[in-house]
């Protein structure tokens, strides 16, 4: 038994319900591309490259941090540093990359861990700055340590440099009486004047000057040496030997000197002077129990310069931890950009795959229809091949005499 | 019609009218930063004084091609310290022409860096160092007075040639910084053109700057193994009179010649009654002269004194570049008419040209000598008695 083929009107019919099928397929596909892309775009744009942006922001006011902070290291004064003491661009720059960070991370995942890095991250800047806080304290301290070390050494200087002005002056009115006695011996030779000349005070009293001045001008270099000073060793080394030395010599100069010195002599007054001035001297430079002194105040330039390099040791440790807390978020950032970009990636095969798909369908579709379509048409001639034999037999004589 | 275009034609006239008159009339501003107060006050306002007498005639005469001369006046007291932001403030904030008349070495010291660094002329300071004088000279330096080294050359050769001495019966007696070194470098070239080669053979004592500690160098002037019969000296007027009173006392019996610096005036009043004989060069002539400037110096009204004469001087020699430089001159084109080799006329009876290579005015030493308590001019050494 054959089959009877389909009318053509049951194959247009059938042909446009597979067209309609397949016009739904693909509506139905677009939509879901649009939604996948869509999703895909929208993390994206909401999440990962704010995410991304903000981690380059925090990269960004860490250099500007790194920046200021050699700004502040090369700093000489306090007056210079106090240009660098307002940090608030660099902390609102990174509150505000952090906060963006952190709200971008939880939209993209959510998930407990990358809260748990940002809060990290969060702790790991606020560590940064305060180290960097205590650094540019600690610049500050040795500013004024130096600053007062300089004003103390300069004053130190111009008290000794008025001492051997006042011991020259000394030696000058010595030098100046000896100088008479020897023209009196060059007029009027007398064993008194050459007894005077030879045993006279105004040697003594020139030669101790001389000495004070000298050991004076000793002290000056020592104090040039105390604030060159590169550790507490050498500082420790110059105050129990040199210095203390040189203090000792030069008092007992000032000592003969005023030995030398009548009671009544004009000179005396001055010499009196120059010893209270020496010993006031002597305190500002190496007084223990005085902080201000110049041994004090070199030896806080020390401590603080020390207590500096640590702080500096730290805060590079704070930078790499920070470093290292940033590359975690760059890596979980990576990895949302990883990821949405893999769903677009896959989105986009799948839209590849089912267009493919489709046009298979629609093409199976086409030459199902064009067969059944074709076998309607030859079913259709036969029909009419069948119809115009009957309507010529119909036409023949036989049939026109029946 | 004709109202019209003749509205039209007095328009513009009518507008740049008062611009024009404003041109006219606005002052060409000079700056001084100088010692108003202080101990070295005298000086500071002896020159100020001759600047604005000088600048009061040529304002009087109608100014520079119809501009009149502004001088604004800081005081700096002496001191290097305030010499700097003074300068400073006279050229960016007052936009001076030109600094004219300071005093001082130190001073001089801080400003010339400051100068050259503006690019605006320091003119006719008041000190005779080497600062101001260099070779070749900075371009915006210019010096109207001799240096201290043109005194201490005069006076080698007035000792050497006029009076006759030998340079073993030379001694120094010099303050103990930059100044007295430029006196006694110019006086040992000096000698050293005479054909005398060994100064360090000579007696020279020293005295420290601000101090009147002067006996040490003293003793080395009364050592008997030197027998000085002149002493030149490079100081400050205060512990110059005390050398000279303790010479005298100590019979040391020598000429006593100083610098200009000294203070003609106030080195007088100190030594009283020791000041018979003593010289003192002078860098400008005795106001008693008959030059045209001395005659226009002493018409001024000022009290007459070598600093405000200086001073007076300074002006016209400022003034006489300024004319050149033509009506509205910068700081360049004031430097450029110096350089020009116009021959500017001071009224001291000659003409001087300035060139790239000369920026002094005059190398011309006046020398003067205390006689009956006041100074005198002369020309030969010999008027001067030793011992």
């Amino acid at each position: 038994m054959s089959k009877e083929p389909r009318t053509i009107e049951a194959n247009l019919v059938s042909l446009s319900l597979a067209a309609g099928a397949l016009i739904v397929v693909l509506l139905l596909a677009m939509i879901g591309v649009q939604q996948a892309l869509g999703s895909s775009l929208r993390q994206l744009e909401t999440s990962t490259i704010p995410a991304q942006q903000s981690v380059s922001d925090q990269r960004h006011a860490v250099a500007r941090l790194f920046q200021r902070q050699v700004q502040v290291l090369a700093t000489r004064t306090q007056n210079e540093l106090d240009d660098y003491r307002d940090r608030t661009a660099i902390d609102t720059a990174l509150e505000q990359s952090r906060a963006l960070l952190v709200a971008s991370l939880r939209k993209a995942s959510g998930e407990a861990a990358t809260v748990e890095q940002s809060l990290g991250l969060e702790r790991r800047t606020r560590t940064l700055l305060a180290r960097d806080r205590a650094l540019f304290d600690s610049v500050r301290l040795q500013h004024g340590f130096q600053e007062a070390l300089d004003g103390q050494s300069a004053s130190v200087q111009g008290e000794l440099q008025k001492l051997i002005q006042e011991a020259r002056a000394v030696s000058g009115k010595a030098h100046l009486e000896y100088v008479l006695a020897l023209r009196r011996i060059t007029r009027t030779p007398s064993p008194a004047e050459i007894e005077k000349l030879v045993f006279g005070a105004e040697r003594v009293q020139r030669e101790a000057a001389e000495q004070v001045m000298a050991a004076v001008l000793h002290l000056g270099q020592l104090v040039g040496k105390i604030a060159l000073a590169q550790n507490d060793d050498e500082l420790n080394s110059i105050a129990a030997n040199e210095l203390h030395q040189s203090l000792e010599h030069s008092r007992g100069h000032l000592r003969i000197l005023l030995t030398a010195l009548a009671a009544d002599d004009p000179v005396r007054p001055r010499a009196e002077q120059m010893q209270k001035q020496f010993e006031s001297v002597a305190g500002g430079i190496a007084d223990a129990q005085n902080p201000q002194s110049l041994l004090g105040l070199r030896r806080s330039t020390l401590r603080e310069a020390k207590n500096g390099a640590e702080l500096r040791g730290q805060l590079l440790e704070a930078v790499r931890d920070f470093s290292e807390g940033l590359q975690q978020v760059e890596a979980s950032v990576s990895e949302e950009t990883r990821r949405a970009a893999g769903a677009a990636h896959t989105t986009l095969w799948a839209v590849r795959f089912g267009t493919l798909a489709v046009f298979i369908v629609a093409v199976c579709v086409g030459i199902s229809s064009v067969r059944r379509m074709r076998e309607s048409v030859r079913a259709l001639h036969a029909q009419n091949q069948r119809a115009s034999a009957t309507r010529a037999r119909s036409d023949s004589p036989t049939a026109a005499s029946a | 019609m004709d109202r019209l275009r003749r509205s039209v034609l007095t328009l513009p006239a009518l507008l740049l009218a008062p611009a024009a008159r404003a041109g006219v009339q606005s002052p060409i501003r000079v700056g001084m930063s100088t010692a108003l107060s202080g101990p070295a006050q005298g000086l500071g306002q002896g020159m100020k004084a001759g600047v604005e007498a000088y600048f009061r005639v040529v304002n009087d005469a109608g100014g520079i091609h119809g501009r009149p001369i502004e001088l604004l006046a800081l005081d700096d007291q002496y001191e290097p310290s305030k010499a700097g932001p003074n300068v400073r403030q006279l050229i960016d904030t007052d936009r001076v022409l030109a600094i004219v008349g300071n005093v001082g070495t130190p001073t001089a010291v801080v400003t010339v860096p400051i100068v050259n660094e503006k690019k605006v002329p320091l003119f006719g300071a008041f000190t005779g160092a080497g600062v101001l004088r260099k070779t070749p000279p900075d371009r915006y330096v210019f010096n109207v007075r001799s240096s201290y080294a043109d005194e201490t050359a005069e006076m080698i050769r007035g000792l050497l040639l006029d009076k006759k001495l030998e340079p073993q019966d030379i001694a120094f007696f010099t303050q103990d910084d930059s100044y007295g070194d430029a006196g006694f470098n110019g006086a040992v070239r000096a000698l050293a053109a005479q054909g005398f080669e060994a100064p360090e053979t000579l007696a020279h004592g020293r005295y420290a700057r601000n101090t009147l500690d002067v006996e040490e160098g003293l003793a080395r002037l009364l050592d008997p193994r030197y027998r000085p019969k002149a002493v030149i000296m490079v100081g400050t007027y205060k512990p110059c009179a005390k050398f000279i009173k303790l010479a005298k006392k100590f019979e040391l019996g020598a000429l006593f010649a100083n610098v200009s610096f000294v203070g003609s005036a106030d080195l007088l009043k100190e030594l009283g009654g020791d000041a018979e004989g003593v010289v003192i060069t002078q860098v400008v002539p005795h106001w008693s002269g008959s030059v045209p400037v001395l005659e226009q110096y002493r018409a001024s009204g000022l009290e007459p004194n070598f600093v405000s004469l200086e001073g007076f001087i300074v002006g016209r020699a400022y003034t006489e570049v300024l004319r050149a430089a033509g009506p509205n001159p910068t700081p360049e084109e004031f430097v450029q008419a110096a350089e020009s080799g116009t021959r500017f006329d001071l009224g001291l009876g000659e003409t001087r040209a300035l060139s790239p290579e000369v920026h002094g005015f005059s190398t011309s030493v006046w020398p003067t000598r205390v006689q009956g308590g006041k100074l005198r001019p002369f020309s030969n050494w010999n008027e001067v008695p030793t011992r």
